[in-house]
């Protein structure tokens, strides 16, 4: 019924009339732009008042007419054969001259669109006659405006409004059938209620899409529905009339006297017809010159329609939060004398481009970053020691968490060099200052790294019982290095690695441990179901442990959970305490970090239909990179201080602070 | 506050123009107008654009002055240091590379001085980065080279080749050798075979002479002193050496650098810093699929040479061909290639007073072109003068040259100081330095120079 072409041209008329309205508002207009409105408001009156009388006839004539048809029935009882076989074809009708309606509705519009500059001429012949009639219609054409605006308004801001034309539509078709005879409202009734049940769904639909969309768009999409109910509601009156002239004419050889009455109604129809014609015509007057306006506040639109829509083409909607500004061309752009440490510009390349990945690796990167900044730096004159480096500090974590989001184990390990920087007394030597904190650089990778995984990987060992079958999922170092331990120290198992083909890591596991002699067996996450009855335990790595218990790991490790959950398998999680966070995480959508969807392309296959997916606008990829298991499916955290239930991650983090 | 550089770039600009033909004289090659300017400002005009404040430019002791008043005139803000080289001896690149040794600090990019390209230098270095390579290179697959008909003699050159093994999933270089060295048989190392599982021998690859190198590769190259050549020798050197392992590999983990045998080998310069190799086991990524080894085959040299697109422009001008044929498309590419519009084509302080002057042609400072001349498509250097009635057509005539009333030149190179008398019609000429061709000659793809064995023209 109202396509979106008609929405288009409809929220053309409504911007135009708030941008009216905002003219209005604005009293230090220029006079030619007094001019030019006071016509407008001018012809918008006479318009508004034809309009008026159009119902009020409508509603005068079809009441005469009902009547009249009542005298039919009553002294034709005996005709009512041909009256039954009559309804379907006024109902035909009146569909086709919803239709012919509808039309008119979508031509109207374009015909004021390419007539512009006809319509510009008639409102300037318009100006003169208006002139006369300036004082009052100008404030008549006001208040009008007025109101119409407010109307407009109140339906946007008020959600509950959107009942309102709704319920206007409901009403006003019901009218026109209690008014008619039963027979008849009954068939052209049903036409009617069609309509309004078409106009309903029309306003219904966005409503229920709104879930989806924005809630302005919505509001502004039924505004326009409501208008097009009023205006359809106008015209199915008018047709209506129409309708039953010429299906009258039709009958008119069994009553005669119907058709004299037809006679009448049809010269009044014409009359009417001149009436709204000439409305029409100066309604389209009015809205000419308003159409420069228009275009403009239609132009804003598309444009900003269109802006969102080339990034919605690599982008997922839903999950246009995670997005980062980043992207591969500005690796590219990189300005060489850039004040950061070629250490920094080097470990940002390697963590864009994930050749040190995983947590661990990442960590001891940056600290190892860290220690060569430290070592580099040469203190500016009369600077204390510690506030010179933080300003090269803030800059070079700014560079790399633009490179790549940071990881939990990142973000604590520059926490721990912040404290140790600040720390330092305010006229330390600057060389005691650099091997001070180049020291504790060290000591953190021995402390948390290190022992920590020597820890773990014997409170593990313990765990571990001969003839185990033990699951884990992608690539984590500290893993590889229980499981070799585990093996070297005589324990006899097997490993069970489980990987996705998308990424690399697990493969990277297996072969890791194949080259330590560990016994393996490698599977992709597909088998996992049938895999996990055989196993004793899952044994996996995380990115990091949420303060709420929930583990932050590679994006497969819930569905490895899940699957251990359902099989009665305990899922043991082996994390330093270096990895804990104090974020909260109940899912892996609020935030999350996105790969590179090329990445899960198999490109080694030349007829891979994703190939030129990035051609395809109704195809975005989207591959997330962790996941996160809730601490329900957790059995315990493997931690270098203890082996914890996942939710004691709170009391491990306050332990750590103090 | 102390900036800490990433790299130090040195260009080459000490070349003879061995591959250009004899036209007696000398001729330095880094001064070959391009266009408006010498083809050295490309180079630096290039490191400019990729944020470089200073570079050193390695010139022979002979050019130094000429060079340094050529670019003096062209738009620069890149402090370059000129480095002289004596120019009585025959230094090599690696040569001139030991020679600055002492001022090289961080990692170097050494660039030749005849370079124009339009690459993004960037994604050199990031694969340098990236990697942690030893060395990242940098090739142009330009495809066959166009034919054009070039002037002076006819002369059948073959330009030498590389051949260049590159794996192509990761952009790693296994293998350079020079096609010269090779009869009909070529013997690639067996360890290739079975490390890679398919790597692409490429022999039409233009090298860019774009080397990207270790702070480490320098001391090797002073310590070793066995090399002159950076291209012919070292370089080859480090890729073969990637294949071999340390001699003890068992001790060498950490940092000694103690082994204090009396030679030295490569593998003693190339050690971490750092967490480097800690690092690399952690990360759970491997830049080859299959086989047990670690991630980059636990090498610890790593080559890698970036191959830009094919439609990336690079041009070595180092012969008589890709010189003419760079100024042949100079000015169709050179916002691309300059990052800059050419604003000033007719220099301010030059004198044209013909109207028959088209697009493409530049005019440089302080020359005369007179009335009733036609000019297309040639490149006029500085103080040179064009009398009346003369037609120039795809001509490059270089600083301080005469061209007389009459003349007919189309498709010439006519260097510094030459005069071309009275009503001349040339066709694809060469035309010396400092050289005066009579009135009235006519000829086609000749040579007029001073030279001892050319003095006969042959046709």
């Amino acid at each position: 019924m109202s396509s979106k072409g008609d929405g288009k041209t409809k929220e053309e008329v409504l911007a135009a009339r708030q941008a009216k309205k905002q003219g209005k508002n604005k009293p230090n207009k220029k006079l030619t732009d007094d001019k030019k409105n006071t016509p407008q408001s001018s012809v918008n009156s006479p318009r508004a008042e034809s309009l008026q009388s159009e119902n009020v006839d409508a509603k005068n004539q079809l009441n005469p007419e009902n009547t009249e048809e009542n005298a039919k029935i009553t002294p034709k009882a005996t005709s009512s054969n041909d009256k039954l076989t009559a309804p379907p074809k006024e109902a035909l009708k009146a569909n086709q001259s919803r239709d012919e309606v509808d039309k008119a509705v979508k031509l109207e519009p374009e015909l004021t669109a390419e007539t512009s500059k006809e319509h510009i001429k008639a409102e300037r012949a318009a100006k003169k006659a208006a002139k006369q009639a300036k004082k009052k219609n100008t404030t008549e054409g006001d208040t009008q405006n007025k109101a119409g605006n407010s109307n407009v308004e109140q339906i946007k801001t008020d959600a509950k409004a959107v009942a309102k034309p709704n319920a206007d539509s409901k009403a006003t078709p019901k009218n026109v059938d209690k008014t008619k005879n039963v027979d008849k409202s009954k068939d052209v009734g049903n036409a009617n209620t069609n309509i309004s049940e078409a106009v309903l769904a029309v306003a219904d639909s966005p409503v229920s899409a709104a879930t989806i969309k924005e809630m302005v768009d919505t509001l502004k999409d039924i505004v326009v529905v409501a208008r097009d109910v009023q205006a359809v509601t106008d015209k199915v009156k008018a047709i209506n009339i129409g309708a039953k002239k010429e299906e009258d004419s039709t009958k008119s050889k069994a009553e005669l006297k119907a058709e004299r009455r037809a006679k009448q109604e049809a010269q009044r129809a014409a009359k009417q017809a001149t009436q709204q014609n000439a409305a029409e015509v100066k309604k389209e007057s009015t809205k000419e010159p308003s159409l420069p306006k228009e275009e403009k506040s239609t132009k804003a639109k598309t444009v900003d329609k269109t802006k969102p829509k080339p990034q919605g083409m690599q982008k997922m909607n839903w999950f246009q939060h995670l997005y980062t500004e980043h992207d591969k061309e500005a690796l590219k752009q990189m300005q060489i004398s850039s004040n950061l440490h070629p250490a920094v510009i080097k470990l940002g390349i390697q963590l864009a481009s994930h050749v040190v990945t995983g947590s661990n690796a990442r960590c001891i990167a940056l600290l190892d970053t860290l220690k060569k900044m430290v070592r580099d730096y040469s203190l500016p004159a009369r600077t204390e020691f510690a506030r010179g480096l933080e300003a090269q500090l803030a800059a070079s974590e700014e560079f790399l968490w633009g490179m790549r989001p940071p990881a939990a184990s990142q973000t604590n390990a520059l926490k721990y060099f912040r404290h140790h920087l600040t720390q330092l007394p305010n006229n330390v030597d600057e060389f005691d200052a650099k091997k001070q904190l180049q020291e504790e650089i060290d000591r953190y990778i021995g402390e948390q790294i290190d022992k920590a995984g020597e820890a773990i990987s014997t409170a593990v060992r313990e765990k571990i019982s001969n003839g185990d079958n033990i699951l884990t999922y992608g690539c984590s170092s500290l893993i590889e290095r229980i499981f070799s331990e585990a093996h070297a120290a005589g324990v006899q198992f097997r490993a069970v690695v489980v990987g996705t083909r998308v990424q690399r890591a697990a493969r990277e596991m297996l072969r890791r441990l194949v080259a330590r002699g560990v016994p393996c067996t490698y599977a992709d996450i597909s088998a996992l179901s049938f895999l996990m009855r055989h196993m004793s335990k899952v044994l996996v790595g995380a990115a990091s442990l949420l303060a709420n218990g929930a583990v932050l790991a590679p994006v497969g490790s819930l569905q490895a959970a899940l699957v251990a959950r359902a099989h009665n398998v305990p899922l043991l999680v082996a994390c330093e305490t270096h990895k804990f966070s104090d974020n909260v995480q109940t899912d892996a959508f609020v935030y999350n970090e996105i790969g590179d969807p090329d990445d899960i392309i198999d490109k080694s296959d030349e007829n891979s239909p994703l190939k030129d997916w990035r051609s395809n606008p109704n195809l975005t990829l989207l591959n997330l990179t962790y996941d996160v298991t809730p601490p329900s499916l957790v059995t315990a955290v493997v931690t270098e201080q203890a082996i914890l239930p996942c939710t004691s991650a709170p009391v491990v983090l306050r332990f750590k602070l103090s | 506050m102390h900036k800490i550089l990433e790299f130090q770039a040195v260009v080459l600009a000490a070349g003879r123009g061995s591959r250009l033909p004899d036209v007696g004289g000398t001729v330095s090659k880094c001064l070959l107008p391009v266009g408006p300017y010498p083809v050295l400002w490309y180079s630096l005009n290039m490191l400019e654009r990729y944020g470089f404040q200073e570079t050193m430019v390695v010139v022979l002791d002979e050019d130094k002055s000429n060079i340094l008043s050529a670019l003096e005139k062209c738009p620069l803000k890149i402090k370059y240091e000129p480095i002289v080289i004596p120019s009585n001896e025959d230094w090599g690149t690696a040569d001139s590379l030991k020679y600055i040794s002492s001022k090289v600090t961080t990692d170097l990019i050494v660039v030749s001085g005849d370079l124009i390209t339009n690459v993004n230098l960037n994604e050199v270095l990031n694969l340098y980065r990236k990697h942690d390579a030893a060395l990242a290179t940098l090739f142009f697959n330009n495809g066959p080279e166009e034919w054009i008909e070039l002037p002076g003699l006819k002369s059948k050159v073959k330009p030498d080749r590389d051949l260049v093994c590159i794996d192509k999933e990761t952009e790693r270089l296994v293998f350079l050798a020079s096609a010269s060295d090779f009869e009909e048989n070529i013997t690639i190392p067996r360890m290739l075979m079975k490390k890679y599982r398919s790597i692409t021998m490429f022999s039409r690859l233009l090298d860019a002479h774009v080397y990207v190198m270790k702070n480490w590769v320098i001391s090797y190259l002073v310590e070793s002193d066995k090399y002159t050549s950076i291209k012919g020798e070292l370089i080859p050197h480090i890729i073969k050496k990637q294949l071999s392992k340390p001699k003890n590999a068992s001790e060498k983990k950490g940092t000694s650098v103690l082994n204090v045998d009396t030679s030295k080998d490569i593998f003693d310069f190339a050690v971490d810093q750092g967490y480097e190799s800690k690092i690399r086991d952690m990360s759970s990524y491997n830049d080859h699929k299959l086989g047990s080894k670690g991630v980059y085959f636990n090498d610890v040299l790593r080559c890698y040479a970036h191959i830009p697109n094919k439609n990336t422009f690079g041009i070595r001008v180092n012969t008589l061909s890709s010189l003419y044929l760079s100024n042949s498309k100079i000015l169709s590419k050179w916002e691309e290639l300059t990052g800059t519009t050419l604003t000033e084509r007719l220099h301010p302080n030059s004198e044209v007073k013909t109207k028959q002057i088209d697009e493409t042609c530049t005019v440089g400072e302080k020359s005369l072109i007179s009335e009733k001349t036609s000019i297309k498509s040639s490149f006029i250097g500085a103080n040179c003068t064009i009398e009346n009635k003369v037609r120039l057509t795809n001509c490059i005539l270089m600083n301080n040259v005469t061209v007389k009333e009459g003349c007919v030149l189309q498709d010439c190179i006519v260097f510094t100081g030459a005069t071309v008398d009275l009503n001349c019609n040339l066709q694809y000429c060469l035309i010396g330095p400092h050289h005066e061709v009579p009135a009235s000659s006519k000829g086609n793809h000749q040579l007029f120079a001073e030279t001892t064995d050319n003095m006969i023209t042959l046709g």
